[in-house]
């Protein structure tokens, strides 16, 4: 296997060399990171991705937020607001974020658990280069974490108008958003990388 | 040494596989457990689906509507869709558990929107949120999952305590459903339902009557209707009812017992009353026996009208029923037939008890009884029926076709009504309204005067006020404050004096009001006793431009 | 100094970082003999995809700032507010922290991505030699906190879904959401079509 690194950012070649624990290797030249130290990286990522995936039932399927004023109620699920969109004809809103809070956290998920679980089984997925390719491309455009910055917003907004009450959803949503992103940061891509050239 | 040191064989490490699994997988296991335990509460919290039929879907909307009891949401409108034969609609709602208990045979569903009947306006909270279904739990024990739902709220939800009672009425007025029944003024309970009776000769009135309430109605209790003024106007006078201010709008129901002594147990569930048709009737005493009577009249009965009072010895003892005219072909005569109702038990009977009340009344005709018009009200005209068994009358002669036995009747003699009639006149003329007239006049002058004066003493006070003031200010150096605020206390006193007495003051122009009326009064007077000299007549046939 | 890749000879795969030697590139059709996703020595037409991605977002950028971004109705009065008008709101208020986080958010970074891409189009297009490290950290800068304009979007989805009480309070979506969102959407994308080594590739030219 070739053990040299091109930067993604200016395209200096590299020697890849190992790392101690917790290190990170910078580009010499323009400082972007290269490649990271990972540590039990198989179990951590499946682990991860499976709690992921409770969460994200969890947040699809419970009361998100609910609002209270002068004795009338609203619930709503992460569902209702694409739905309300689509309902008022704002199509290209509703889809924007139905793709970005909904399907694609799902697709990475789904991804997440179809590569790693064969692999930590020693086995290697059919569809691993197609699907780790989807993957990278999706990851810019899963935005969980903007929508609970979005959900904070509204809080404060509405706060002064009415009473609102988080639902179980939104603690689900918070936990996802963090369990996904340390499900990335486990992910040791050597091992992709070794799994794809031994075929 | 051997030849095994040339060649070291390096022996290969054993290789153990992990044992236990990384400690990473608590997470999932941890969020699956809360997820699962997630799970099963929401399905334990989810309680029964029931179903609602409605006429209509009017402002019910599904996953918005909600179902609540006493203000509390218990569940939620899933779905609204026809009925097959698409004349209904059916209301599919997914309720809380703990509402479970409620949904039994007898429970009702509305739907509240805003409504503005009988008396009152409700639900003006859903303008803003919309309609919602209101439950009124029953008090069956059969669980249900259909329910048909009322198109208007309920009078009376089952969890009420109290009693019902019905009514019986000739007319129904201005009651309906949700009409309030009052005693002493304060609304107990209310109407529930109305409908005709088998025989649709009457209205039968459901009512409600609120715990603790329910325990005053007696069986001796009277219940009439309260609909707005009662007014009457018969040989008594003038007279108007009013039982609260609501009902003149309403119509409302009250009810009393006549007698507290006399007012019977309590009376039960469903208990039949009569609704009287006002406060005066219903305080009567019942007499269940009513003996009918007939009388021929030949002269004028202008002023008797069906009620008229039938007394003997200036007491009541019955009524007029009717009056008609009649036409004797043969004799080529008119006469007046007048049914009369005598109540011979308002008559206290003493003596060995041989005689019964029924039979009293033809005892008395036997004994000549015979009756007579007399003037009841002299300024209105009304008559009344006089007995009496002073005068002797010709024994009737009972008419073939006669529906009820005869009493007979006495000509009221013209000079009767004239002499009194002459001899009010005489009084009034004696009256010195001339001089009672110049004599008021004469006060409103010395009113006028002493008005003045008034105002004269008045501007006195204020010279006075002024000293005092003076005084006031010396008397802050020197004397307490105690003696301060007591000529302050004078002060405003004299202040509102002069407001109340001064020309301008609200009490003086009063005054001087009714005087002026007071005078144009007398002057009225005196026009009249005028006409009255030149036009007698006019005392009975009324004043010539007006009469027919 | 290493030489580059591409002095190297060598184009990397953007998925798997595989280097490929740029002889064997049109063999395999332009892709990753590991994970097969398509390789280029550098992005294909960037300069003009971004310049055109550019362009598109500066004109929605406008209709996005003018037109009401929510409709509010409040017991029967219509209250329409464009993202200004709502930081205005928020600052006036006193909840200054919650109008600085919308205005970054959506009036801030959305101006600051498209004038930063402009400056960097530009001068690569001048073959700028001036401090590539500190340009190339700026569009590292850009690619990360363009995602965190979508927080408006978010916020009109939330408001819309929730506050649906009848004729107390409404709010519905205006006019302005889509292009808002298509102002974010589409500066991801000039972010993702800019390829910063030729920040670098044309300095080397001139220093040689």
């Amino acid at each position: 296997m070739d053990k040299r690194i091109a930067c993604h950012c200016c395209d200096l070649l590299h020697e890849v060399r190992p790392l101690p624990p917790g290190g990170v290797a910078l580009c010499a030249r323009c400082g972007a990171i290269l490649y990271r130290y990972k540590r039990n990286p198989l179990d951590r990522t499946l682990a991860l991705a499976l709690t992921g995936l409770i969460l994200f039932i969890v947040a699809n399927s419970f009361p998100f937020l609910a609002i209270e004023k002068a004795g009338l109620t609203r619930q709503m699920t992460l569902a209702t607001g694409i739905f309300e969109l689509y309902r008022e004809e704002v199509y290209l809103v509703a889809a924007l974020v139905g793709l970005t809070t909904v399907l694609l956290p799902l697709v990475e998920l789904c991804a997440l658990l179809y590569v790693f679980a064969p692999l930590r089984l020693g086995r290697r997925p059919r569809l691993l280069a197609p699907v780790w390719r989807v993957m990278a491309r999706v990851r810019a455009w899963s935005m969980m974490e903007v929508f609970m910055l979005g959900i904070l917003v509204s809080l404060v907004k509405l706060a002064s108008m009415a009473t609102i009450v988080p639902g179980v959803a939104v603690y689900a949503f918070g936990a996802l958003i963090i369990v996904l992103t340390a499900a990335f940061a486990a992910i040791d891509p050597h091992l992709v990388w070794e799994a794809l050239e031994n075929r | 040494m051997s030849e095994t040191t040339e060649q070291p064989q390096a022996t290969e490490v054993v290789v153990r596989r992990r044992r236990l699994p990384s400690l990473i997988w608590i997470i999932p296991i941890v969020a699956a457990v809360i997820a699962a335990w997630l799970a099963v509460k929401a399905v334990n919290d989810r309680g029964p689906v029931i179903t609602i039929r409605f006429d209509s879907a009017t402002g019910l909307e599904a996953g918005k509507t909600k179902i609540r009891y006493r203000d509390v949401d218990i569940g939620l409108v899933e779905a609204v869709r026809l009925d097959e034969d698409l004349t209904h609609v059916l209301v599919s709602a997914r309720m809380d558990r703990r509402a479970a208990p409620f949904l039994v045979d007898d429970t009702q569903l509305w739907v509240v929107r805003a409504r503005v009947a009988a008396g009152e306006v409700s639900g003006l909270g859903t303008l803003f949120s919309g309609a919602y279904i209101a439950l009124a739990p029953g008090r069956g024990k059969t669980p249900a999952g259909h329910f048909i739902g009322l198109e208007t709220p309920p009078a009376l939800t089952g969890d009420q305590p109290g009693r019902k009672f019905i009514l019986k009425t000739k007319r129904l007025g201005s009651l309906d459903v949700g009409s309030p029944v009052y005693h002493r003024q304060i609304q107990v309970g209310r109407v529930i339902s109305y409908h005709l009776s088998d025989t649709s000769e009457e209205i039968e009135l459901g009512i409600f009557i609120e715990a603790p309430h329910h325990e005053r109605v007696r069986t001796g209790t009277r219940f009439w209707n309260a609909d707005g003024f009662d007014f009457a106007l018969d040989a008594n006078g003038l007279r108007v009812d009013s039982e609260s201010l609501l009902t003149i709008v309403s119509g409302g129901i009250a009810f009393a017992s006549p007698d507290p002594t006399k007012a019977g147990e309590i009376a039960g569930e469903n208990s039949q009353f009569i609704l009287h048709p006002n406060r005066r009737a219903s305080m009567e005493p019942v007499h269940q026996l009513k003996q009918r009577y007939l009388l021929y009249f030949n002269e004028s009965v202008r002023g008797l009208a069906p009620g008229a009072p039938v007394e003997f010895r200036g007491i009541r003892v019955g009524q007029v029923v009717s009056v008609e005219l009649e036409f004797d072909t043969d004799k080529m005569e008119f006469r007046i037939p007048v049914v009369v109702e005598i109540e011979p038990e308002r008559i206290r009977l003493t003596g060995d008890g041989k005689l019964y009340p029924e039979d009293l009344a033809p005892k008395l005709i036997e004994k000549g009884l015979t009756a007579q018009l007399k003037q009841a009200n002299l300024l209105t005209g009304q008559l009344a029926i006089a007995l009496s068994l002073e005068a002797k009358g010709s024994r009737p002669t009972p008419g073939k076709n006669d529906p009820y036995p005869r009493i007979p009747t006495i000509p009221t003699p013209f000079e009767e009504l004239a002499g009194t009639v002459t001899r009010i006149l005489k009084k009034i003329d004696d009256l010195p309204l001339d001089r009672i007239a110049s004599g008021v006049e004469r006060d409103l002058a010395s009113l006028d005067h002493t008005l003045k004066a008034a105002t004269g003493t008045l501007e006195s006070f204020d010279s006075t006020l002024s000293g005092l003031k003076e005084l006031t200010g010396n008397l802050d150096r020197e004397l307490a404050p105690a003696a301060k605020t007591a000529i302050e206390e004078m002060q405003r006193t004299l202040k509102e004096l002069r407001a109340n007495f001064g020309s301008d003051s609200p009490l003086s122009s009063d005054a001087r009001q009714a005087l002026e009326e007071f005078s144009k009064a007398a002057r009225g007077i005196r026009d009249l006793t005028d006409y009255l000299e030149r036009h007698p007549e006019s005392l009975l046939r009324g004043k010539k431009g007006t009469a027919p | 100094m290493s030489p580059t890749a591409k002095e190297a000879g060598l184009a990397a795969c953007h998925v798997c970082n595989r280097l490929i030697p740029v002889s064997e590139l049109a063999a395999t059709g332009h892709r990753c003999p590991r994970c097969g996703a398509s390789v280029h020595l550098r992005k294909s037409d960037s300069l003009a995809r971004c310049w055109a991605l550019v362009l598109a977002a500066t004109i929605f950028y406008f209709p996005a700032n003018l037109l009401p971004m929510t409709h509010t109705g409040f017991l029967g009065k219509v209250q329409s507010d464009t993202i200004m008008s709502g930081v205005l709101y928020f600052f006036a208020s006193g909840s200054w922290p919650i109008a600085l986080v919308i205005f970054i958010a959506s009036v801030f970074v959305p101006l600051l991505k498209l004038l930063v891409l402009a400056y960097l189009l530009i001068s690569v297009q001048r073959r700028s030699h001036w401090r590539p490290a500190e340009r190339t950290r700026l569009y590292r800068m850009t690619e990360i906190i363009g995602r965190w304009s979508m927080v408006d979007i978010y916020v009109v989805t939330i408001l819309v879904a929730l506050v649906k009480l009848g004729a107390l309070a409404n709010i519905e979506a205006g006019p302005a959401a889509p292009y808002f969102a298509l102002v974010v959407v589409l500066t991801m994308f000039a972010a993702m079509a800019f390829d910063p080594r030729l920040i670098w590739d044309r300095m080397g030219d001139e220093g040689n």
